[in-house]
């Protein structure tokens, strides 16, 4: 019985233990993921600061102004160019562009065969 | 077995081996204890000293990071764009005791960094430090390159540098910083003395992301362009110098400004240049017809005059031996509205007069002209003023000679006079509840809005026609003041200004343009007055910002724009009241 007993508390030590010493390293484990992910954090926000400096620098109006007149010749905004919504014209009616100019190239009337002896007949004649 | 005891003790009792008795060792024993206690005491009162110390010791790397830059708050436009932000870099550092071969490290160094002087390098190695910087806030490139040089003894540290993305856009009111990231000039001073300062001198860990970032009240787009406008002015009319400012009259909020020559943020070096200097917030300026003005809403408060009032201009003002004239002389008695219109000097002195030099002194007091104007920029000017006010100092002073205010001043002046009578320090950041800036009763309702419609009439008839802007309800007043050679005022150099509220029925946004000896152009028939330059740039400023500020132009003119003056039955002008187009 004491035998017993005694076997009961090593494997309990033991076990205990084990136990102790996988929650330590899980621990460890952990920290060190979680000092990664800090240090992750901080190269992002990093390159976050980065970008919106490089985004700023790139959108800035006096380049986009220099760019806009020297590319697209374009100038600073008339007041003429503004308009109010009801001053728009009003929508054109839809149009089937490509219906249209299947229409226009005649591949919708009915097909004339060489071999037809019909009047008008696509193939020319020799006589 | 007992014989060879009883031999031993008698051996032991002769050679004093059993001398350690109890009663007779007790003494030696108490001294032995009290030595070890004492020991161990003294061992966990260290151990005790160093648990309880707050700092950890200092270390090489810790006493680096003590002289670093420390990281600012991001500095934003009323929109939240980006004027001001940190961005990581890396600083190279050395240990020259620790260098094999300071000769080889040098040119070595010198060949890879562009930017520094390699005598300069060799002196700071041979100096005693064991610190020294070698660069300060390198590029990515740069820093790869030193690395692969594979110098022992030289060492990196990220340090957080200071980047202005619009550069010399706004410059004047961002201000700069120094390479150890401390504000010398600006807002960016403003931060520290809010209490950055005192952050980063507690050594308290600073993150750039714990921060809350600045937001001001300046919006980039308009700033650009009135720094793009003046600009255009610099070219056309060759002055020494330009500024400019767009103010929302109804909470002093500078949604724009600036000055010219400007400065970089970028080289902060350049931000303390005499030259360079913000001439809006600290150049002072005898303002000219700015203050006619004042001098008419003056008038109007003191009930001595209405717009019905006539005002003799028949004669040049004559006091002892100064005589006054007009510019464009009438030589007849003027209308109210016509005083201000044609910018009569004889006009405004006299209704100056007519309040009295104390009243005069008490208004201009009252309008913030006589003492210096302070807001969050650091730099501000105190205000020229006579010592001794005569008649002479009120004549001259009623059309805006003989003091001199930093512009910003007399915009303070003129956002009060347009908006209702209410002043308020302009303020140079984002205003959250407009409701909050009440600012301190200086007229009356009825005394602006009569204000307002001189300054209408100023802009379909008087001098202000060239920034009457097809579309927009625009009031403005130019204002021309001759600049003073060695003590006399010389006609051929000038300062120029124009003002112009808008719309002035209910006026949102004052424009301000202002040229320090502008150049007559030939077109222009030689005229280098206010019309000709600044009020031609505010023209082009009006038409070009108010649509980027979300004010589209108008169909019609405004119903009943000067409803007060309408019900007294003070016959309005029709050309004042239709809409230019």
């Amino acid at each position: 019985m004491k035998k017993l007993l005694n076997a009961v508390a090593v494997c309990g030590l033991v076990a205990s233990a084990v136990y102790v010493y996988s929650i330590k390293y899980n621990t460890i484990f952990y920290a060190e993921r979680i000092a990664k992910a800090k240090q992750d954090v901080a190269a992002e926000e990093d390159a976050i600061s980065r970008l919106r400096t490089r985004w700023a620098e790139l959108a800035r109006p006096e380049r986009v102004q220099a760019l806009a007149s020297q590319l697209l010749g374009e100038g600073p905004l008339d007041l003429k160019q503004i308009v109010k919504p009801q001053d728009l014209p009003a929508r054109a009616a839809a149009a089937d562009a490509i219906g249209a100019r299947i229409e226009a190239l005649g591949l919708t009337l009915p097909s004339t065969t060489p071999g037809d002896s019909a009047p008008g007949g696509a193939t020319p004649q020799n006589q | 077995m007992t014989d060879i005891l009883a031999r031993f003790a008698a051996f032991a009792r002769r050679s004093g081996l059993a001398r350690m008795r109890p009663e007779r060792s007790t003494g030696r024993v108490m001294a032995v204890s009290v030595a070890f206690l004492g020991v161990f005491a003294l061992i966990d009162a260290r151990l005790l000293q160093l648990g309880l110390r707050k700092e950890p010791p200092p270390t090489f790397k810790s006493s680096i990071e003590d002289t670093l830059a420390k990281p600012r708050p991001d500095i934003l436009d009323r929109e939240g764009r980006v004027l001001a932000t940190d961005v990581m870099s890396w600083s190279i550092f050395a240990e020259p005791k620790r260098l094999v071969d300071k000769d080889e490290a040098v040119d070595q160094l010198a060949t890879a960094l562009p930017g520094v002087d390699s005598a300069a390098l060799r002196r700071k190695f041979d100096g005693k430090k064991g610190f020294v910087w070698v660069a300060r806030k390198v590029t990515e490139k740069e820093r790869a390159e030193v690395f692969h040089l594979g110098l022992p003894g030289i060492g990196f540290v990220r340090e957080p540098k200071r980047v202005y993305p619009n550069g010399p856009i706004g410059a004047h009111v961002i201000g700069a910083v120094n390479t150890d990231n401390v504000g010398i000039a600006g807002l960016e001073e403003y931060i520290d003395r809010q209490g950055l300062a005192t952050l980063r001198d507690s050594g308290i860990k600073i993150r750039q992301a714990d921060l809350k970032p600045l937001v001001t009240s300046l919006d980039l787009r308009a700033t650009q362009a009135l720094r793009d406008e003046l600009e255009w002015g610099m070219r056309t009319f060759s002055p020494k110098a330009a500024g400019g400012a767009i103010v929302d009259v109804n909470t002093g909020e500078v949604l724009a400004m600036a000055s010219l020559p400007d400065f970089d943020p970028n080289v902060p070096a350049d931000a303390l240049k005499k030259d360079n200097i913000d001439r809006i917030a600290v150049g002072t300026y005898e303002m000219g017809s700015t203050f006619k003005a004042m001098t008419l809403a003056m008038g109007l408060e003191s009930g001595k005059f209405t717009l019905r009032s006539m005002v003799d201009a028949r004669h040049s003002l004559r006091y002892g031996r100064f005589t006054i004239h007009d510019f464009e002389a009438q030589h007849r008695m003027l209308s109210y509205p016509e005083v201000f219109t044609f910018s009569s000097n004889i006009g405004a002195a006299h209704i100056a007069l007519a309040a009295g030099v104390d009243a005069h002194q008490a208004f201009l007091r009252k309008m913030g002209q006589l003492t210096r104007l302070r807001t969050e920029l650091p730099e501000s000017a105190s205000p020229i003023v006579p010592k001794h006010w005569s008649d002479l100092n009120t004549i001259t002073i009623a059309f805006g000679q003989g003091i001199n205010v930093t512009p910003l001043q007399a915009l303070m002046a003129v956002c009060s006079i347009v908006n209702g009578g209410r002043i308020m320090p302009p303020t140079f950041l984002k205003v959250a509840d407009p409701a909050t800036r009440t600012g301190t009763r200086v007229i009356s309702e009825a005394t602006s809005e009569d204000m307002r419609y001189l300054m209408r009439m100023n802009a379909v008839k008087g001098s202000a026609r060239k920034a009457n802007i097809p579309g927009y309800f625009v009031g403005g007043k130019t204002g021309t003041a001759d600049k003073i050679v060695h003590g006399h005022y010389d006609h051929s150099k000038v300062f120029t200004t124009f003002m112009a509220a808008v719309p002035v029925d209910k006026p949102k946004y004052l424009f301000f343009v202002m040229y320090d000896q502008p150049q007559a152009l030939k077109k222009d028939g030689g005229f280098h007055t206010s019309a000709y330059n600044s009020g031609r740039v505010a023209g082009r400023l009006i038409r070009r910002v108010l649509p980027l500020l979300g004010e589209p132009p108008l169909d019609a003119a405004p119903a009943d724009p000067f409803p007060r003056i309408a019900a007294s039955g003070y016959p309005l002008d029709p050309l004042a009241l239709a809409l230019t187009k």
